[in-house]
């Protein structure tokens, strides 16, 4: 079954990231929306797993075949975010760990502890949350950094830090929001035949999450102490602090509870509705929109570059004026809009396509 | 359905209406007692135990008796009496139409009997002890019936139960209270069966006697010795679904607590061995 809710926060999430995207990296701006779509990715790929199993369950799909499917759907995704960061951010970028690979780790992992019971499961996200500022402290995150960007060394240790610790989606603590997110939907959408509960205990959560985050980040102490240095290090998306990690799942919360209740359980909102067609279509194909913005932004400027006689990256992020550079995101995005709500909402397409071709 | 008396009975005729009661329960007019393990009483209603709100659900009537006083009934008042049970005998479960009206004659008495309601026609003097002892053995009848009926509406949620007998999962896990509830039932109906089968299975009476003879013989009209051998077979098959089930949720919540746990201490270890690579790591690196 489809919820109009995870549509309408994964079209926001496309929005927020193409947004994001075509400012930095043809103007080098950054806008204020910056950091907060990657984490509703990250958390309604776990919101979308439940929902998938639940699925696969009702059609009495076997725990065995559910499980084959995940894990070829893991590879899938993990494959692709590869070779994204090959052809889009080019060779040397391999292992950057983009979102795609991560997302892909996330369907591995939520694979491995679908069964397990719900407290085992959270005690888990508050693992993953608690011992990420402790490894990126033992690794010298700020080592692998440079400029705002992260700098590995082809070596075997970079490369693992990397995928677990410091690279731009590491495992810990981006696994997070996706073991939230599977917990969430796993009590919100329980099987049929089963009353749903009250969005009021979501909203509820997500709030203090946020406030909790809000009080740390306002309260930042100045001093230098091992708890700053560790613990405490303010609102920042790269390291993904305890702070920031915190508040953006909050806000994912609030949003999907608002939404859940707004929408979902409106009835009064039509099924013929044209924006939730559209967000459905946008949802339905998001890892292909994901991939299609980027090329679409990224290929040209590399083009470009070549074509004036520079290095590939030699423009990158001083290509175009800000301005011109969110005007282009609004029209790819408006143009994406029409084309997804031309072809309607019922079908895959692009990357989802093969996706199901291969892995179902 | 209000009863009444049919129109040109023999004088003296009467309807009596039976509830069967627990023995703590109070009743001013009782009329039998049923001892351990049973531990019923039947009592007779009156008009005040219609009055509106009921003092009890437990006060309805299960047996409406018809009691004529006549040594040699003509035809038209056998007729009277087929026709008044016919007229209030209620269905068997599950059937739409009345079973036919059953007749019991032996000396000199004549008993018709529908679900739920009979009608005894004897001499004066017989009389009372024939009431006395079919209203026991109606109970006993009503009660193998009501058991049967019971058992035959859950067939489908026994089928529908069967998977969880052999595998129980999470998904199965909300289901734990009604299959805990359902397995309380059965064996409820175990109890009450087995708590009627000494009057059930009792071997006929030496020397016999009026009273004995008319429990015999509505016993063998009844099939109740078949019907006791078949309600024995299929409460066993539900009791042994029921107890797989059982075993089977508490064995997965027990592994399931276990396997928390493990899954806890390999978290815990796996944040150990992380702690310690990146410490290694870091030093060689430095």
């Amino acid at each position: 079954m489809r919820y109009s809710s995870i549509d309408l926060m994964r079209t926001i999430a496309i929005c927020v990231m193409v947004m994001v995207h075509f400012g930095e990296n043809l103007a080098g701006y950054i806008p204020p929306i910056t950091g907060f779509g990657a984490p509703l990715f990250a958390f309604l790929s776990g919101m979308s797993y439940r929902l998938w199993v639940n699925g696969q369950e009702a059609r009495q799909r076997s725990p065995e075949e559910i499980s084959k499917v995940s894990v070829r759907r893991g590879l899938f995704v993990f494959g692709i975010g590869i070779a994204f960061n090959v052809l889009v951010w080019l060779p040397e970028d391999v292992f950057n760990w983009d979102v795609l690979t991560f997302i892909g780790t996330a369907l591995l992992i939520l694979n491995l502890v679908r069964q397990q019971p719900a407290p085992l499961l959270l005690f888990m996200a508050f693992l993953s949350l608690f011992f990420a500022p402790v490894f990126r402290y033992l690794v010298d995150y700020n080592a692998y950094w440079t400029n705002n960007y992260f700098d590995y060394d082809f070596t075997l240790s970079d490369v693992l830090i990397g995928y677990l610790v410091t690279g731009y989606f590491p495992l810990f603590p981006w696994i997070t929001y996706s073991l939230v997110g599977f917990l969430l939907a796993g009590w919100m959408f329980p099987p049929s035949g089963q009353p749903a509960p009250n969005v009021r205990g979501v909203l509820l959560s997500g709030t203090a999450l946020v406030l909790l985050s809000g009080l740390a980040v306002w309260t930042h102490p100045t001093t230098s102490t091992a708890m700053t240095k560790i613990f405490w290090l303010g609102w920042k998306m790269y390291p993904p602090t305890t702070e920031y990690v915190a508040g953006t799942l909050g806000m994912a919360m609030v949003l999907f509870g608002t939404l859940h209740a707004c929408v979902d359980r409106n009835p009064r909102i039509s099924e013929n509705n044209v924006v939730l067609g559209i967000a459905m279509a946008c949802s339905r194909n998001a890892f292909t929109i994901y991939l299609l913005h980027h090329l679409v932004h990224v290929w040209p400027m590399w083009v470009y570059g070549l074509a004036m006689g520079q290095n590939p990256d030699y423009y990158w992020k001083q290509l175009l004026p800000a301005s011109t550079a969110l005007l282009l995101a609004g029209l790819f995005l408006a143009l994406m809009f029409f084309i997804l709500w031309r072809v309607g909402p019922d079908r895959n397409h692009g990357i989802e396509r093969w996706m199901r071709w291969l892995c179902d | 359905m209000s009863v009444t008396l049919p129109q040109s009975l023999p004088d003296h005729s009467r309807i009596t209406r039976i509830a069967y009661l627990p023995v703590e329960t109070p009743h001013p007019d009782v009329i039998a007692e049923f001892p351990a393990p049973v531990r019923m009483r039947a009592v007779r209603l009156s008009a005040e135990d219609d009055t509106y709100p009921s003092p009890s659900p437990a006060l309805r009537a299960r047996l409406t008796l018809l009691s004529i006083p006549v040594a040699e009934p003509d035809e038209r008042v056998l007729e009277s009496a087929r026709e008044w049970v016919q007229q209030h005998a209620e269905p068997d479960a599950g059937l739409a139409s009345r079973q036919p009206t059953q007749l019991l004659m032996f000396h000199g008495m004549h008993i018709f009997w529908g679900r739920g309601c009979a009608a005894l026609l004897a001499a004066a003097d017989r009389l009372p002890v024939a009431e006395q002892a079919f209203i026991e053995a109606a109970y006993f009848e009503g009660e193998l019936y009501e058991i049967e009926t019971l058992l035959n509406h859950d067939w489908p949620l026994l089928e529908q139960d069967i998977p969880c007998a052999f595998d129980f999962s999470a998904r199965n896990l909300s289901r734990q209270p009604e299959l805990r509830q359902r397995f309380g039932k059965v064996l409820q109906l175990q109890s009450r069966l087995s708590r009627i089968l000494p009057y059930l299975e009792a071997p006929h009476a030496y020397p016999p006697t009026v009273a004995s003879q008319i429990g015999e013989r509505l016993r063998e009209r009844m099939r109740v010795e078949y019907r006791i051998e078949w309600l024995d077979g299929q409460l066993e098959v539900f009791e042994q679904v029921y107890e797989l089930c059982g075993d089977r949720s508490s064995n997965f919540v027990h592994a399931r607590a276990t396997n928390a746990l493990e899954w806890v201490i390999i978290l815990l270890l796996v944040v150990q061995i992380l702690l310690m690579l990146f410490e290694t790591l870091s030093v060689v690196e430095a």
